[in-house]
């Protein structure tokens, strides 16, 4: 445990220990963890060869057949990839659901639409019966390892409903985990879920996407509440989405007195595929912790998005997932286009036979941004940014200057407290943070600072940077 | 109702019965992920044998009377 359960003054349960199944899971050994997943997978192909047109053109045409294939290495060295723009192509082609449906459509309980955020478009996932249980048990099981019980008070600030995943499942997991549910996302502003949560007291788990925790504790502070005091029976708070700097996370446990947990999840994963152990995110050195996955019941590589080919323990990789559970839209190999720094069972070395990822990195291939020449992403900027703790908000954008070079502007807002420090202690920190993003991203960047209610406020994944470059080269 | 609906019925009952102790066997384990899960399917379980069978199966009725089914077996209450 970290010290964080020791600054909140009470004791989470145990998060393997009071679960025979976690247990037994814990102590399988690698060969029985593949052959678990070998077995499950074995099932899968055989039937979405039966049913699904689009999986078995696919693998008619790679020459892939189960029974030969044998083995989970060779699984991942024959069967081809999919990815957003096949999934796409086939709803065109047979809409709503593509040819990738394997079940009777008639069996379709809940439709799922991935978010849209990438402007290409959206996926369709039809979910039988048993997948929208899976879909609960998969946001159920990693806030069940963070400590949250039958009978705890859960506050859900994601956006709950509508046809995401992300909206669904917290609905359905924290309904099968027993816990009372408060679904504040979406419908209440920050102000109005702190006012019902110091109404309701005794809260003992808290869901929110990175961001909005950052905004939620911001709030808090801004009102002169203290988290600890005002909520003292917090057990753990569980984010998800977005990546962040090991200071914040710090920062956030000692402000709320409890653990913070980490999961990484998606459409594809129909839930949470990994999260956070006994430490939470950080280790007792403050350093960020591991994901591990839940490899039983999604399979994962972490590959070289060039070569495709896995990278090795420590290096950061592209995230390509396999259903090991899901009947009705499985997705088998599909390129995820999440990158995250991956960690082997082996190096890990504590007896559980689980790989993970590293907590507070996850990033987007895509979101990437080409800023002369370099590669940075928006989560580089995040973590340069909010290891300041007087940062409240920020907002990137790209633009042309007049003589048509590519410039980059960042707007600071500082916390209350410091917003009224004298202009030299800010000028101070900007230069500093200035400094701290042209190491991260290799790019000077303009700071200026601005009013917290001129920037936006994001309820779950943020969207900080706007690209206007091409705006610049209008005639 | 005909004599074919009776007896249909009447399976109807006895299977959700069966089930929903069943269930309830399964309601004693002490794993703390399973049992909200078990808890969960009992629920579906009770409210199917109300809906099919209209016959009020889970809590004691609202007159405080134990339900026909004796309540929820022991070890569903609390966590």
């Amino acid at each position: 445990m970290t010290g964080a359960k020791d600054m909140a003054g009470q004791a989470s349960p145990p998060p393997f220990g009071g679960s025979p199944l976690l247990t037994r899971l814990t102590s399988l050994s690698r060969a029985e963890l593949e052959a678990i997943q070998w077995s499950k997978l074995r099932g899968l192909l055989a039937r979405v060869h039966r049913t699904s047109p689009f999986y078995r053109r696919k693998m008619d045409a790679a020459g892939f057949a189960t029974e030969a294939a044998g083995s989970i290495a060779k699984f991942q060295q024959g069967f081809p990839f999919s990815d957003k723009q096949d999934f796409l192509h086939d709803q065109n082609a047979s809409p709503p659901f593509g040819e990738r449906l394997s079940i009777p459509a008639s069996d379709i309980a809940l439709v799922n639409l991935t978010g849209g955020t990438s402007g290409q478009g959206q996926e369709f996932y039809g979910r039988s019966q048993r997948d929208v249980h899976l879909l609960g048990y998969l946001h159920a099981l990693p806030w069940h390892m963070s400590g949250l019980r039958a009978g705890d008070v859960a506050v859900n600030c994601v956006p709950a409903g509508g046809m995401t995943t992300g909206g669904w499942g917290p609905g359905e997991g924290l309904r099968i985990l027993g816990a009372t549910a408060l679904h504040m996302g979406g419908n209440l502003s920050t102000d109005a879920k702190i006012d019902l949560m110091l109404r309701i007291g005794r809260v003992n788990f808290i869901y929110a996407s990175t961001n909005y925790l950052h905004t939620l504790t911001e709030a808090l502070t801004r009102k002169g509440i203290d988290p600890r005091e005002a909520f003292p029976d917090m057990r753990a708070i569980f984010i998800a989405a977005e990546g962040y700097p090991a200071e914040w996370a710090g920062r956030v446990q000692t402000i709320w007195g409890c653990r913070l947990c980490e999961g990484y999840g998606s459409t594809q994963c129909v839930g949470f595929g990994a999260s956070t152990c006994e430490n939470g995110v950080l280790t007792a050195d403050g350093e960020p912790g591991l994901m591990r996955f839940f490899e039983w019941e999604t399979m994962f590589e972490v590959l070289d998005p060039e070569t495709l080919r896995p990278v090795r323990s420590g290096e950061v990789g592209e995230i390509v997932v396999t259903n090991l559970s899901v009947e009705g839209s499985p997705v088998i190999r599909f390129r995820t286009g999440d990158a995250a720094r991956f960690f082997s069972w082996a190096d890990i070395a504590d007896g559980r036979a689980w790989s993970g990822i590293e907590c507070g990195t996850i990033g987007r291939y895509d979101d990437m941004m080409k800023i002369r020449g370099n590669n940075v992403w928006p989560s580089a900027v995040d973590a340069a940014v909010f290891a300041s703790q007087e940062v409240a908000e920020y907002a990137g954008r790209l633009y042309t200057s007049a003589a048509g070079k590519t410039e980059v502007e960042v707007s600071l807002a500082f916390t209350e407290g410091f917003a009224a420090a004298p202009a030299q202690r800010k000028s101070a920190l900007i230069a500093e943070l200035r400094a701290r993003i042209k190491e991260r991203t290799n790019i000077w960047m303009d700071l200026v600072e601005t009013d917290k209610s001129k920037l936006p406020e994001f309820s779950y994944k943020a969207r900080r940077w706007r690209d206007e470059r091409r705006e610049g080269y209008k005639l | 109702m005909s004599g074919d609906q009776g007896r249909a019925a009447a399976d109807e009952a006895r299977v959700l019965r069966r089930v929903r102790d069943d269930v309830r066997q399964l309601c004693r384990t002490s794993d703390s992920l399973m049992l909200p899960q078990y808890r969960h399917l009992l629920g579906r379980v009770e409210a199917l044998i109300e809906i099919a069978c209209h016959e009020h199966s889970g809590r004691p009725d609202a007159q405080g009377g134990a339900s026909p089914d004796g309540g929820r077996a022991s070890g569903e209450e609390g966590s």
